[in-house]
């Protein structure tokens, strides 16, 4: 209904909407879409509560990270990986408004794969690295960790999300819910990868940053 | 097209057989309303009982009644009742009832994760309660602060006990909100612009982002919490350069906007009811509506008002003590509405009215020694006084309890289909008054004269014994003031007067339809002109070629946020047991992790996943042919 046919029915009409309206309407393809996107808000909140929280215990240190700033080979390699992942599913949602299917459902798989490899890097870093300094040794090791064990439970839902969406037998519009579930998973996926950049900006780009710029540090 | 024939076909979409089975899945979201107003009032009157026996220990000096340790146990239990599981949940309770009704809509956009939400709040409470029976409640009051609750100086499970209900509940609070954000913001009848949705709306979706995005913050708190107490890490223990004070901040920066939350929607059916019993509309609707949602935005920026002793730098002392006054003059315009809608209209005093006038008046009370505490050098004097219980009780049963009641008034016959006895009411509202003011005003002098909150004893040459008497007294009368109203709701529910359709002559949506509403809400999804659909003139089911009665398949019209125009038709699941089961392996989850076998967790989550799954996938469905 447009604006017009809106301002006309406000008048005096005793009927707002024309039967004709309601039977064209299509069928609701969006609910899941602004779940998804309030259920992203809250987790954008878990991750501010830690990100607080990691630079709450930190100012109370003469110096933060406790120990050596973590190393940026791997991290950097999984932004990448991520962001790739991300284009994967970009492209295959903008296939699946074409209509194409089975390209879509490819692209699905790709990204799948690629946030598996997210995961093993993930948790071979953190073998690496719980070598040298163990999560209980200090207040930074805690929080570091903790965070970094946050995402990745995040990245492994997203996953669940994007399996589920790639098991379904239809991914575009459907005439039965679950509607749009691979707009809403790809949605989690993209969050995921956004909080892994924030984290990479504070968590491993940020301590290199303040150690290079104070030299007293070393 | 006869009306029987749709509404027989509409019956047998959206009832649910009553059969254990059928009890078990329901998603209607009527039913799961009333089943969280019943098990919120439980834990009230758990809580209460909690509060008496408070109340015999401190009724005179020196009194033996509870040990020390099961003083604490007692009133930490009282407190994180009254505040977690009754406060928040009655008040969803209400809004699972009422939002579908009010906004014209067949159920919530979520119907199996309304069902989901209740299980998940029943089940956090239940798994609360059970630390009773291993004698070993949490003990460090409702707000927990470390280092109280680190292992060297709670060695038991309590503490684990508190921070893994805290987050359970966490789960069924967050999806709750986001049910009630996207059926308000979805579904509302075509033309409910939101220039015209009530007032319940608007505190019903405010308290749904402070829901959504306070919570995580509680949930980040317990988890550092049991991290740091079961698995050695270092977030709160100064001596491994933690930091005692972080638990502060977390706690509440979620605590404060959780004080809206259980406030919030009550100020909201106070607007709704206040209006009808006024006989009129509400005076200044926008700027209600516009004080509610600042409020809730506000709430975000106070919350270091209760750390004034914690030795912050003054700045920033100062910056929250500003904000903290600020934001009583949301509240003050919400009040000055009342009182308009009040002076300009025709009050009816039903026991409802009178609820809701005693909590105007409860409430300013509560305000202004809430108010006075935001002054500094006031709140060092009376931080962790009795004052500070005072203003917790006055806000909170004067900003709660007198507003559920009120809406239990109010509302019950169209949930029951039967009138309240009023002369039971009269007796029981004069009672909770007298009762209320008994107890919690003498508080202000004990504060005054030095008492501090959470002593399980005191001496007698201190001077306080009397005004505690009056005060045990008063909380037995109290009490007996809201079993008189219960015993209300449970006989009038069965043997009232029928109540009809529209008793008070209300103008929103949900009185429409007939006492109790039938499974499915109106017959025709109903159109709405101004935002007293029935005081106006237009007929909201004006539906010649009954084109939005939708009586083929479960469904109801989906419109866009802003200005309600229909854009599609959202298909509603039917009943289902996996909600239940997903609450179950919940539980399974939080046994597990309070005994510490984490392995043991992967089970429940597995079983939980494959749940989820089951209950996504797309499945036959029910037709009406």
């Amino acid at each position: 209904m447009n604006a017009n046919a809106l301002a006309a029915s406000n008048g005096t009409s005793r009927e707002w909407v024309s039967a004709q309206a309601i039977r064209d309407l299509p069928i609701d393809q969006g609910r899941g879409t602004g779940a998804m996107a309030w259920f992203i808000a809250s987790e954008a909140m878990v991750f501010l509560a830690l990100f607080f929280s990691y630079y709450y215990l930190g100012h109370m240190q003469p110096r933060w990270p406790i120990g050596d700033a973590p190393s940026l080979t791997l991290p950097t390699a999984m932004v990448f990986i991520l962001f790739l992942s991300c284009i994967a599913l970009w492209a295959g949602g903008w296939m699946l408004r074409q209509g194409r299917e089975l390209p879509a459902r490819g692209a699905l798989l790709l990204a799948i794969l690629l946030g598996c490899g997210f995961l093993v890097l993930n948790a071979y870093s953190y073998d690496a690295a719980s070598r040298i300094q163990p999560v209980t040794q200090n207040t930074y090791t805690s929080i570091f960790y903790t965070i970094e064990g946050v995402h990745a439970a995040h990245a492994i839902l997203g996953l669940l999300f994007l399996l589920y969406a790639a098991m379904l037998p239809r991914l575009g519009p459907t005439d039965k819910p679950p509607h749009g579930s691979y707009r809403n998973a790809a949605m989690y996926w993209y969050f995921v990868t956004a909080v892994w950049f924030v984290m990479y900006a504070i968590m491993y780009i940020g301590p290199h940053h303040v150690v290079a710029a104070n030299p007293a540090l070393h | 097209m006869s009306s029987t024939a749709i509404s027989t076909r509409l019956t047998y979409l959206w009832e649910t057989p009553k059969t254990l089975w059928g009890s078990l899945t329901t998603v209607d979201h009527k039913t799961l309303g009333l089943r969280y107003l019943i098990t919120s009032m439980v834990f009230l009157l758990a809580g209460g009982i909690e509060a008496l026996i408070l109340r015999l220990q401190l009724a005179q000096p020196g009194m033996k009644l509870l040990a020390p340790e099961t003083y604490d146990q007692i009133f930490t239990m009282h407190g994180s009742t009254m505040i977690y599981w009754y406060a928040a949940p009655v008040l969803s309770g209400f809004s699972v009832y009422l939002v579908p009704l009010m906004i014209g809509a067949r159920d919530m956009a979520f119907p199996r994760a309304n069902a989901f939400s209740y299980w998940t709040f029943l089940f956090s409470g239940i798994f609360i309660y059970t630390s009773f029976l291993v004698g070993q409640a949490p003990h460090a009051g409702w707000f927990a602060y470390t280092p109280y609750t680190l292992k060297q100086y709670s060695p038991g499970v309590n503490m684990d006990y508190f921070a893994i209900a805290l987050i359970f509940l966490t789960i069924s609070q967050t999806v709750g909100g986001i049910n009630f954000l996207v059926t308000i913001f979805r579904h509302r009848a075509p033309g409910m612009s939101v220039n015209r949705m009530p007032i319940f709306m608007y505190s019903t979706s405010t308290n749904s982002v402070l829901s959504i995005l306070a919570m995580p913050t509680l949930c980040v708190a317990c988890v550092f919490l049991l991290l740091n107490r079961n698995w050695g890490m270092h977030f709160y223990d100064v001596r491994n350069g933690g930091s005692t004070l972080l638990w502060q901040q977390l706690f509440w920066f979620f605590a404060h906007p959780w004080v809206y939350i259980i406030f919030l929607p009550a100020t909201g059916m106070i607007s709704m009811l206040l209006p009808v019993f006024s006989r009129r509309p509400i005076v200044g609707y926008a700027y209600v509506a516009i004080s509610t949602v600042l409020t809730g935005a506000f709430g975000f920026g106070v919350w270091m008002h209760h750390m004034f002793a914690t030795g912050e730098p003054f700045m920033s002392m100062s910056y929250f003590a500003a904000a903290s006054m600020m934001i009583s003059i949301f509240s003050t315009i919400q009040i000055y509405a009342w009182i308009a809608t009040l002076w300009k209209g025709k009050p009816v005093l039903t026991t409802s009215m009178c609820f809701a006038l005693a909590f105007i008046a409860v409430f300013v009370i509560g305000g202004l020694n809430g108010v006075i505490t935001a002054l500094i050098p006031f709140d060092w004097q009376l931080n962790d006084s009795y004052w500070i219980v005072a203003h917790i009780h006055y806000v909170l049963v004067g900003a709660n309890l007198f507003p559920v009641l009120a809406g239990f008034y109010y509302w019950l016959p169209k949930m029951t289909g039967r009138m309240m006895n009023e002369r039971l009411g009269m007796i029981s509202f004069w009672t909770i008054l007298i009762g209320f003011n008994a107890t919690f005003f003498p508080m202000h002098f004990l504060g005054l004269l030095g008492m501090p909150r959470r002593i399980y004893t005191y001496s007698a040459g201190l001077g306080w014994g009397d005004w505690n008497l009056a005060m045990t007294v008063g909380a037995f009368l109290l009490a007996a003031g809201i079993v008189l109203s219960v015993i209300n709701f449970l006989v009038s529910a069965k043997y009232g007067q029928a109540a009809g359709p529209n008793p008070w002559n209300a103008d929103t949506l949900e009185w429409s339809m007939p006492s109790p509403p039938p499974p499915y809400g109106s017959v025709h999804i109903p159109t709405v002109q101004s935002r007293h659909p029935l005081w106006d003139e237009h007929d909201e089911e004006y539906d010649p070629e009954d084109a939005r009665v939708l009586d083929r398949e479960r469904m109801t019209i989906s419109t866009t946020w802003l200005d309600a125009v229909p854009i599609g038709l959202a298909k509603m699941p039917e009943d289902s047991i996996w909600p239940l089961v997903l609450a179950l392996a919940l539980s399974a989850i939080a046994g597990l992790a309070l005994v510490r076998s984490m392995w043991w967790t992967l089970a429940p989550i597995v079983v939980g996943i494959a749940v989820t799954a089951g209950w996504l996938w797309p499945k036959e469905e029910k037709h009406a042919e």
